[in-house]
């Protein structure tokens, strides 16, 4: 079933990439600027996570403006006496404006991501040799495959430039092990604006 | 910028919190995260407690495919008045609980499992030493899997008490002592007119169950007396009988290893396999389980249908150890998890056998 669900989500982000990059009005692709969140597994598990906006596309639609965004990812979360992981999760987000009051903007974000997952053991690692000894080694660990969705909401100030959101992404992680298991992320962060607003952002 | 410095000094805070750890080889309360790889495997060990004590207690968890690790995160109460005193080693076993590595199914049987365990045991003398003494615990299927351990003499002599808490020794006869001890306690009960018709009705299929005469039995084959079992439990917990007492999943979850989604992914791991192993292995168990002689306490809970005291009169009555140094203990008000319904008896008790034994 999660399995329909992630298909069906992927296939939707495709088909919303495909509809937004065939609109006229902006196709100019352009470094937005970057972003720093806190990324809590199962929320309080601490991570950081560091991104890139690359807008690859732009429609603005009755009032809104919807924006396809390529978003590399890099990040951080740490287990407690288990795991620290690394993560880089290429994301296709499509982020919507849909009110504005003042001087700020309401958006939300829904995006898809796929990646690598590198987790290193915590403590003191051994193993044991063909020879029965046993032996202590630095590093041990491995690499997994992370596909996902997520949703978040965020505000945006139309006269810096700078983002505030909140949101959540789960994840399916596929091990070399074959333990498929589960990566629930509650992000927090803001991003900032790699420019001063144009005046064309800002009549968005 | 202020809100990045402020993140900033918090995840630097958080790291000098992990770095504060105490690192000691031995000391009074410590704390160690160890890893074995083994053929494929990757088996977390955590050394939790005194090991200025030299006296290291390995807690095999049950299932098979628990893991030993909620003890040290959901059953707190009892192991940290263990931990006061020894150092309590939890290990989980491969394809269970929080470990990871490579699945071979090959390797997912009993035999591969006491192979692991001797490494366990190889790799607490190699780091603390050879003159640690090491009591060996098990719970449930722990408690089978350290049994099958010690019926090796050359393994047993490493280890100085074995302690048995509701383990399934023997797998066909334990299925079979389940139905006989469901019958007994249902003719207790409905004298004293507790839940009588339930009762009434779970003896009789227990009763049913026995005169199918099934010897031995198979995973397959199991499936209904465990069925039995689940609603003889279900009976004693609407009988508010026994107590829970679980620490809580947030601290499991977020200040101790506890990983929810890693265990429930080995949850899918085919448990048939091992499950078949030791119903095969119960031959071996019978003609071996006397070579043990290490002194042996055996705990049982006394409303534990899943597990039957009947298994550690088995062990009492096969064991070789002369007859003062073994002893069988029912907890009266637990069931088949003494370590939540009973857990400060339960650690009493087994702290009173080690200071006696070590």
């Amino acid at each position: 079933m999660t399995r329909i669900i992630l298909l069906f989500v992927v296939f939707g982000i495709c088909n919303l990439t495909s509809s937004l990059l065939a609109q006229d009005e902006s196709t100019n692709t352009r470094f937005e600027g970057i972003g720093l969140s806190y990324a809590g597994e199962l929320g309080l598990h601490p991570g950081v996570r560091i991104d890139a906006n690359i807008r690859l596309a732009t429609r603005y639609r009755w009032r809104s403006k919807q924006t396809l965004i390529f978003r590399p990812t890099i990040g951080y979360f740490f287990r407690p006496y288990y795991t620290n992981n690394f993560v880089v999760l290429p994301q296709i987000v499509s982020k919507s404006e849909f009110l504005e009051f003042r001087n700020l903007i309401c958006f939300y974000e829904i995006y898809g991501q796929m990646g690598l997952l590198r987790y290193q053991y915590i403590g003191d690692i051994y193993e044991t040799k063909s020879d029965g000894s046993i032996e202590e080694v630095k590093f041990a660990g491995d690499n997994a495959f992370v596909i996902g969705i997520g949703l978040s909401l965020g505000i945006k100030s139309k006269l810096t430039g700078r983002e505030f959101h909140l949101g959540f992404d789960y994840n399916k992680e596929r091990t070399p092990d074959d333990l498929r298991t589960n990566l629930l992320f509650i992000n927090l962060g803001c991003r900032l604006p790699f420019q001063k607003m144009t005046k064309d952002d800002e009549r968005n | 910028m202020k809100g990045i410095n402020r993140i900033s000094v918090a995840f630097f805070i958080l790291f000098l919190i992990a770095c504060g750890a105490n690192n000691n080889i031995f000391d009074e309360d410590v704390r160690h995260q160890l890893w074995l790889s083994h053929k494929g495997a990757d088996l977390p060990i955590t050394v939790d407690g005194n090991t200025a004590s030299k006296v290291f207690c390995i807690l095999l968890h049950g299932g098979p495919g628990g893991s030993a690790q909620e003890f040290n995160s959901f059953t707190k109460t009892f192991t940290d008045e263990i931990e006061s005193e020894y150092a309590m080693v939890y290990y989980d076993q491969r394809y269970a609980g929080i470990s990871r590595g490579d699945y071979d199914a090959t390797l997912n049987t009993v035999v591969q499992h006491i192979d692991d365990l001797d490494q366990v045991i190889n790799l607490l003398y190699l780091r603390y030493g050879n003159d640690i003494q090491i009591a060996l615990m098990g719970h449930s299927w722990g408690g089978f899997l350290s049994g099958a351990y010690l019926l090796d003499p050359i393994r047993a002599s490493r280890v100085v008490t074995w302690i048995n808490i509701d383990g399934a020794i023997h797998r066909t006869n334990f299925l079979k002592d389940d139905m006989q001890y469901i019958i007994d306690l249902a003719d207790q009960q409905i004298q004293e007119g507790e839940l009588a018709s339930r009762w009434s009705s779970i003896k009789n299929q227990a009763r049913a169950e026995l005169d199918r005469n099934i010897f031995p039995y198979d995973f397959e084959s199991q499936n209904e007396p465990f069925r039995i079992v689940g609603e003889a439990e279900l009976l004693i917990f609407d009988s508010d009988r026994i107590n829970n007492n679980s620490d809580s999943a947030f601290g499991a979850i977020y200040f101790n290893n506890y990983q929810p989604f890693i265990a429930a992914g080995n949850d899918f791991r085919d448990a048939d396999l091992i499950q078949q192993d030791m119903f095969d292995f119960d031959p071996f168990m019978d003609a071996n389980i006397s070579n043990i002689t290490l002194p042996t306490l055996n705990i049982y809970g006394f409303w534990d249908v899943r597990t039957a005291p009947l298994q550690g009169q088995y062990v009492m009555d096969s064991i070789s150890t002369p007859e003062s140094q073994k002893s069988f203990v029912i907890l009266e008000d637990s069931g088949h998890s003494p370590m939540i319904n009973e857990p400060i008896r339960l650690a009493e008790t087994i702290l009173d056998w080690l200071e006696l034994y070590l």
